[in-house]
């Protein structure tokens, strides 16, 4: 029997036509990823830590001193120098957020995606520094501040601030919770970040401003920080991944070449 | 030659009781190639994942509170619990790949077709059942892993709503969806693998291994070639399994069984295990919706290709449109499978 396989047949182009379909199937997700990345949504966001401290471990003074919030506690934003540093003690979470340049800082935390953002801005009015409770109902684009409605209390326990004149330090001391949020230990939050580098007045929306699109978690007493860390910023290896494609992929070659793909007049052997 | 007399006397008593000359049925010499030995492989495999499941269950507690600890327990308490457990672990992944490339083997030189349709069917069952085996082991070691992995299968028991109830957690309220897991795992799934494995075999059997695909002429059977008794056939199994059980204990030995900490409810930071990684890239593309129907699709294709692929053809290159769409739907999910594992984990769940 001859072998009907020859040069041109349609044949020898299904390796072509296998790895233009792996070509394509790879393209397009790597297209739609991209565009998904570019969103800044919050299942993205960066892990931040409120390590679970004692009342006295934390002065709410306008200054962050050495050993006064834990190491698991602190997110920085490496490009701008932004810090954020965070604990809680069940019953209020402490904030402080250091802005290397003069401008206006805030902090958001949303329950409630749907409904939006509750946010605590700091900025200036009337000549001095002020910390107001502000809502968001859009959380994508330029953030457009509103007041909240007259009738919730505020989570706002304590404020103070310190600065130079070419930085601020803001240190909160807010409610758990709050009729604005509810931040549970053990329970993730979406949170946002927001600074301006320049503009130290109360803004009336984010426009020209950073913003960082975060995902805090207050420890429980049973979590081990480290251990939580290392959990959030666990990334699955590819190697188990790749090394079991190879073997498929090797498996099926071979398969491809027993029985598919034959020299001409003699039939290969099966191993 | 006395121990030989010996031996012979010794199996013509037992062959008189056990019909043990049965078992020397003649088989294609094909059939001992590697190509058509990995179905075998592969129980050979299953029967590695049994004898240490057996070890295993002595030791583990299927309760959220304790199943972490008590598999943390085996890893560093139990004498020789590491090894076993990560045999068992490897010897998972060996048998998910023998088996699809048993089922890729199949397809091509289209040993679904009349008459052994039905064999093919049993066999999508038993890969289907294979995969359940590999999900619900996952979750068993209860870690971040294996939350994540219950979570999403809650979400798509919501999805499809009364069909999915026996997956929910409300099912038995009284019960955590763990242990229901964990019941299927060492009962039901065990129990419907030995009836089908009994089945496929047993059909394999009555039909014979399937003819070399180009040894077949449109509408008549060619002569097999030489043939061998089937115990030549088992003892190439059984070599080719010793070789995968070596290759795994070496990789148990080298890298151990992962384990994770606890699992913290509310965050997805972790990607899926290697054989349901390109669904982490469909649920990455199209969202969490299409999940079910995603993972459903493989099995539809291939419970309908031996009614589809009708024809008496066998041989591979006259069967071009099928096997170049079959080929092009590996490639799809390799594609898949490799674009999830070099992507970041992302959430999914909660919308």
């Amino acid at each position: 029997m001859t072998d009907p396989i020859a040069k041109g047949t349609p044949s020898r182009c299904l390796p072509l036509l296998c790895l233009g379909a792996l070509l394509g199937t790879v393209a397009f997700p790597v297209v739609a990823g991209h565009e998904g990345a570019t969103s800044g949504s919050f299942g993205m966001g960066e892990f931040v830590m409120a390590p679970l401290e004692g009342k006295q471990g934390v002065t709410v003074d306008g200054k962050v001193t050495s050993g006064e919030y834990g190491p698991y506690g602190r997110w920085m934003d490496e490009d701008t120098g932004f810090t954020g540093n965070f604990a809680h003690d069940n019953d209020s979470l402490f904030v402080a957020l250091s802005n290397p340049k003069p401008g206006w800082v805030a902090l958001g935390f949303s329950s409630d995606l749907d409904v939006g953002m509750e946010f605590i801005v700091v900025g200036e009015s009337g000549g001095r520094l002020q910390a107001v409770e502000r809502v968001v109902s859009n959380l994508s684009g330029d953030l457009a501040f509103a007041a909240p409605p007259a009738s919730d209390a505020s989570p706002l326990e304590t404020f103070n601030e310190s600065g130079t004149g070419k930085n601020i330090t803001v240190e909160l001391r807010l409610s758990l919770r709050s009729s604005l949020w509810s931040l549970e230990p053990g329970n993730i939050t979406p949170a946002i970040v927001a600074f301006n580098d320049t503009s130290l007045a109360l803004p009336t929306n984010t426009a020209g401003s950073e913003l960082h699109y975060l995902r805090f978690y207050p420890l429980r007493a049973q979590d081990d920080p480290g251990e939580v860390k290392r959990l959030f910023a666990m990334d699955t290896s590819p190697v188990p991944a790749l090394v079991a494609m190879a073997l498929l992929a090797t498996g099926v070659a071979f398969f491809l070449r027993a029985f598919l793909w034959r020299r001409d007049g003699k039939e290969s052997r099966v191993r | 030659m006395r121990t030989l007399g010996l031996w012979k006397r010794f199996w013509s008593i037992l062959d008189e009781r056990l019909g043990l000359e049965a078992l020397r049925y003649e088989v294609p010499e094909h059939g001992n190639t590697l190509a058509y030995t990995l179905g075998g492989i592969t129980l050979f495999g299953f029967v590695i994942l049994i004898l240490t499941g057996i070890i295993l269950t002595q030791f583990y507690h299927p309760h959220p509170a304790e199943a972490n600890g008590s598999v943390r327990a085996i890893m560093t308490e139990v004498p020789l619990g590491s090894f076993i457990r990560s045999v068992h672990f490897w010897t998972a992944h060996a048998v998910v790949v023998s088996v699809v490339l048993h089922a890729t083997r199949v397809f091509i030189t289209a040993a679904y077709k009349r008459p052994r349709e039905f064999n093919w069917l049993v066999g999508v069952a038993l890969l289907a059942i294979t995969i359940g085996f590999f999900f619900t082991g996952t979750v068993l070691k209860w870690d971040q892993e294996s939350f994540e992995a219950l979570e999403h299968n809650i979400e798509i028991s919501n999805f499809l709503g009364v069909f999915g109830y026996f997956f929910s957690p409300g099912f038995a309220a009284s019960v955590p969806l763990l242990t229901r897991l964990y019941s299927v795992h060492v009962s039901l799934l065990p129990l419907l693998l030995a009836f089908l494995l009994l089945a496929h075999v047993f059909y394999i059997r009555y039909f014979g291994i399937s003819p070399l695909p180009w040894r077949t002429k449109a509408g008549t059977e060619w002569p097999e070639g030489p043939k061998q008794p089937f115990s030549n056939h088992a003892k190439k199994i059984a070599a080719y399994g010793m070789v995968v059980l070596a290759i795994v204990a070496v990789l148990a030995f080298a890298f151990p069984a992962p384990l994770g900490p606890e699992p913290i409810e509310g965050i997805e930071v972790t990607k899926p295990p290697w054989p349901f990684l390109w669904l982490f890239a469909i649920e990455n593309i199209f969202g969490i919706q299409w999940l079910f129907p995603a993972s459903l699709t493989p099995f539809l294709v291939l419970v309908v290709l031996p009614f589809v692929d009708r024809g008496d053809e066998r041989d591979p290159r006259r069967r071009k449109a099928f096997v170049t769409l079959f080929l092009l739907g590996l490639a799809v999910l390799f594609a898949l499978t490799l674009l999830a594992a070099l992507t970041a984990s992302r959430g999914h769940l909660g919308g």
